[in-house]
């Protein structure tokens, strides 16, 4: 048995106390002459016997009492005869995992979470490891670094990397953490090998999906060292934060305004009253809103904005709050801003006398009087096929096909090309029944979707559309509208499409079904293929079949199915951390190379890959919260293109998970717990040496007080 | 400020004699009846109304016939031969307050004589311990009040005693039926004390019994250990007050119970004075239940 606060051990004289002050009142006992003595000598005689027995086990009460005490202050340890034998000098292993998480930048009192954390480690190399020791360090976050892998005994060095360390805008997930450090002790043939991870114990760090069963991953940590948790957070960060912009439309112009949007999380706990959240534009003031938000809820910020010119834009929004963990108060965007967008129709455009479907499509997609001097970002070339669009279909943002005959296979390959590079295609039933929706509808990407024969009624048991289940985001603005009619359109053709939910799942669950009829047949089916996806419509948009060209609701209804296949098209330059970007430029760009800048720090010259059609920049995983600045290697202030990074919303929650919470999360394994300096080196020492028994003794000091107060007031002592 | 037959007061009042007669004052004062009716009076003669003379002892007959006002006075009959019989033992020096037991018991004896003198009935005096060791045989002049209160302030406690013994000698002793008034401790076999009562109830004298107290004879209210002493040599005991208590008090309160139990079969008055009650106040509620029984 050793013991932890061993100068204690001396108070265990003070056992002694019962007996000494029992001679002291001896000593000073009083005497009293006294008259009644028949009465004093019976009670005396009666009861000496009783009152002998009574006084030693009252002495031995009193002197556990107080050696149980002093005991427990002085905090032993009780270890196995094993574990003493080995425990004594064994060289110690130790990886430090310090959670450098963006959470870990929370601050308070002037100070942030990971500084803390940073003296914990440091605490832990200094004082808790001798020479000889070895130390592996590992900044613990979703995406982990190493600087120490493999067992050091340069123990300063390990403390400088520890000061170097910096906090990043990563995630927290503690199951890739306790895989690293399981990895971390394996090698190390150290007698004793110990983890510490030093963290602010944020419960969304455990609530990453991961490969392997939870419970298997901590256990084959506890099996590979023996794993203290150092907390060094309060129970309660108060924070808010606000969400990755989102933009309406995928597919922005100059010529229309695109609202911006925002969720601001309040988690501070109190109400969040007129906060006030800007909009900045390529470094610009754009805007400001204001919002309030109850307690443990969000409010969503908007901006309608009309970037002004085409081309490529970065921003933010920043909530003028202050707050513990100002990094997640500003939410990153960056968008190319096309000048208009191109549309290939195919189909007849027919005589005034009897217009074709392509006339009501291209014109719901110009209107005519924008095309007579008004300005519209939509431009469309309507074209009677597929092929007759020229040599390539790439310069279309989107294809729509409407009223035309099967497709041939020469057609069908370059509509699939198209849609494979990121292109898309809204595809009208035509008057031939469902065969040019069967002809596209092929390919793995389409399993599980079956094309049937033609379906007709009469108009008085026309089929109409079941606005109530929209579903599809780019058909969220009709649902449940009564300004858009969409739900009067009657059809009186139809082709009938039937999913097959096994066969789809086995596809992989990538198609979708956008809209049905009100008998809940498929009306509208998007298929996902390569980068693109087709839209195919089981209804035609011929007035001599529908009156659906005729209402209102068919304009905004093609522009948003024509922006929602457009915006495929557009690369993707919004990514979490940790996320890739990879940029394309045209073959015309005499650009070999590229520079990369983050938002903070050097930039990096990176080369592009040739493609048959593009210059293809494949782009770092994002580490930080910002716009990374793609420009020409000698010429870092002229912006080329750009992107954004913004961290997880997971990371802005800092709901703090309590031991009881950690060791359930952690499958209970066995784990030091420590929440300081002071008590981790009691956790460590008890767990090198042994069982603590201070808790045990402060409960048998507290159950002898109770029995002696209750042996004394049985004895008469006390009345 | 405490009453004057308080035993704080009276501790301090040197005299016997004075103790004696606050005493008595607050006796009459605290009683609804004078003690000394209901004794037979005869007449003596009359003598001239004199300012201060109680009206209801005018007589109306003489002032009809004379037209002056003239009181009766009556010779009072002695019937009554009182013996105050005073414990000196040892254990009557306790005090914890203000006054001893004996000092308490002393001061009794002495308003008890003004008492009876003043309702002219005759008194006596037996001092005992071991046994009697002064009788004064009873006698109803002033002087008689004198020498029993110098006897009570001469006193000398003896080293032992034996109450039984001295009860029976003093039954002996008092041949006429008359009143016997005991002051003591009883800290004895109560057998023996019982049978001593018995033996003045044989010879039909009436008793009365003043168990005199200290209020920490009965409580035993000391806290640390404690060397009791024994006052009549008995030696010493060290104890934990505590420890005994409970035995001790019930131990007490069976000897006051078989005391008053057996006194009641004997048809004798008990009452158990404590040290830390008015003196006064104890005999005036002692004697007006006294005579409110009869």
């Amino acid at each position: 048995m050793t013991f932890l606060s061993p100068a204690f051990l001396y108070g265990l004289a003070a056992a002694a106390l019962p007996l000494l002050l029992h001679l002291v009142r001896r000593r000073r006992v009083r005497i009293v002459p006294w008259g009644a003595w028949r009465f004093l000598l019976h009670s005396h005689q009666k009861l000496r016997r009783r009152l002998r027995v009574e006084q030693l086990l009252l002495a031995i009460l009193r002197a556990l009492l107080v050696a149980t005490v002093v005991l427990a202050f002085a905090r032993p340890v009780l270890r196995a005869p094993a574990a003493a034998l080995r425990s004594a000098n064994a060289p110690v292993h130790a990886v430090i995992a310090l959670d450098n998480s963006m959470s870990m930048g929370f601050r308070r009192d002037g100070r942030a979470d990971f500084a803390r954390a940073q003296d914990i480690a440091d605490f832990i190399v200094a004082r808790l490891l001798r020479h000889g020791d070895t130390v592996s360090l590992a900044l613990a976050s979703s995406r982990p670094q190493v600087p120490v892998r493999e067992p050091s005994h340069d123990l300063e060095g390990a403390r400088r990397k520890i000061r170097a360390a910096t906090v990043t805008d990563n995630g927290t997930d503690y199951r890739a953490v306790a895989r690293l450090c399981a990895q971390l002790a394996a090698p190390s043939r150290a007698a004793r090998k110990e983890v510490y991870l030093i963290t602010d114990n944020q419960l969304t760090g455990f609530a990453q999906p991961i490969e392997g069963r939870a419970d298997e991953i901590w256990s084959a940590l506890a099996k590979a060292a023996h794993v203290t948790w150092v907390d060094v957070a309060e129970d309660r960060r108060p924070n808010a934060s606000l969400s990755a912009p989102s933009f309406s439309r995928g597919f922005v112009t100059p010529a229309s305004p695109v609202r911006i949007e925002t969720d601001v999380a309040n988690r501070t706990g109190r109400r969040l009253e007129s906060a006030v959240v800007r909009l900045e534009v390529n470094g610009r003031p754009a805007g400001s809103a204001v919002v309030s938000a109850a307690p443990n809820s969000s409010a969503r910020a908007t901006f309608a904005h009309l970037f002004e010119q085409a081309g490529t834009q970065t921003g933010r929004l920043v909530l003028d709050t202050p707050d513990g963990l100002p990094t997640d108060n500003s939410g990153w965007f960056a968008l190319s801003v096309r000048p208009a967008m191109r549309v290939l129709v195919v189909g007849p455009e027919g005589t005034a006398a009897r217009p074709g479907d392509a006339l009501f499509v291209s014109t719901a997609l110009a209107p005519t009087g924008v095309s007579e001097g008004g300005s519209s970002d939509v431009r469309v070339t309507v074209r009677p096929s597929v092929t007759a669009a020229g040599a390539s279909l790439r310069g279309f943002d989107a294809i729509v096909v409407s009223g035309t005959g099967p497709p041939t296979r020469r057609e069908t390959d370059a509509i699939r090309d198209y849609v494979h590079a990121g292109g898309g295609v809204l595809v009208f039933a035509s008057a031939q029944g469902g065969r040019t929706l069967q002809a596209l509808a092929t390919g793995p990407e389409a399993g599980g979707l079956q094309i049937g024969a033609g379906q007709a009624t009469s108009l008085d048991r026309a089929f109409t559309l079941d606005t109530a289940a929209l579903s599809h985001p780019a058909l969220a603005m009709f649902r449940g509208s009564d300004e858009a009619d969409l739900a009067s359109a009657k059809f009186t053709e139809r082709v009938q499409m039937r999913l097959q939910g096994a066969r789809t799942r086995a596809a992989g669950g990538r198609i979708r079904l956008a809209a049905r009829f009100a008998d809940g047949q498929p009306a509208i089916v998007e298929i996902p293929a390569g980068a693109g996806s087709i839209l195919l419509c089981a209804f035609p948009v011929n007035p001599s079949v529908t009156d659906l060209p005729l209402k209102p609701a068919f304009v905004p209804l093609i522009h948003q199915l024509t922006a929602h296949l457009a915006s495929g098209k557009l690369q993707r330059r919004m990514v979490g951390i940790g996320g890739e970007c990879v940029l394309r430029f045209p073959l015309t760009s005499t650009r070999e190379s590229f520079r990369i800048t983050p938002p903070a720090g050097a930039g990096s010259i990176l080369p592009t890959t040739g493609l048959p059609d593009s210059l293809a920049l494949s782009c770092p995983p994002a580490t930080q919260a910002g716009i990374y600045r793609v420009s020409t290697p000698n010429d870092p202030a002229r912006l080329v293109d750009a992107y954004a990074a913004n961290a997880s919303p997971a990371e802005s929650d800092l709901a703090h998970a309590g031991e009881p919470v950690l060791r359930r999360m952690t499958g209970g394994i066995q784990m030091g717990y420590a929440r300081s300096a002071e008590s981790l080196r009691d956790a460590v020492r008890t767990t090198r040496h042994g069982y603590d028994m201070s808790e045990g003794l402060l409960v048998t000091a507290l159950a002898l007080l109770a029995i002696e107060a209750l042996a004394a007031r049985l004895a008469g002592r006390r009345t | 400020m405490p009453p004057l037959a308080d035993p704080r007061t009276l501790a301090r009042i040197a005299s016997l004699e004075l103790r004696a007669r606050v005493v008595v004052e607050g006796v009459i004062s605290g009683m609804h009846r004078s003690p000394h009716h209901g004794y037979s009076v005869e007449f003596a003669q009359h003598r001239d109304y004199t300012p201060g003379d109680e009206i209801r002892h005018i007589d109306w007959r003489v002032y009809g016939r004379s037209d002056r006002y003239h009181v009766k006075q009556f010779e009072e009959e002695t019937n009554l031969k009182a013996h105050i019989a005073l414990d000196l033992s040892s254990s009557m020096t306790y005090g914890s307050g203000a006054l001893t037991k004996l000092e308490y018991a002393g001061a009794v004896a002495a308003a008890l004589t003004f008492l009876l003198l003043r309702q002219r009935d005759t008194v006596g005096l037996a001092l005992f311990a071991d046994g009697v060791t002064h009788y004064l045989p009873p006698a109803g002049t002033p002087a008689q009040a004198r020498e029993i209160l110098r006897r009570i302030e001469q006193a000398r406690p003896e080293p032992t005693t034996d109450v039984g013994r001295t009860l029976n000698d003093l039954a002996e002793r008092i041949r006429r039926r008359g009143l016997v008034i005991v002051l003591s401790d009883l800290l004895e076999d109560t057998e023996s004390i019982l049978r001593g009562l018995q033996h003045f109830r044989h010879r039909r004298h009436e008793v009365i019994v003043l168990h005199v107290m200290d209020p920490d004879e009965l409580t035993l209210p000391f806290g640390d250990n404690t060397i009791f002493e024994g006052l009549e040599g008995e030696g010493r005991l060290e104890a934990d007050p505590r420890a005994l208590r409970a035995e001790y008090r019930r131990a007490v309160e069976e000897h006051i119970a078989t005391l008053r139990g057996g006194c009641r079969d004997l048809r004798t008055d008990y009452a158990l004075l404590t040290t830390d009650r008015p003196v006064d106040e104890a005999l005036a509620r002692y004697l007006s239940e006294r005579m409110r029984q009869s």
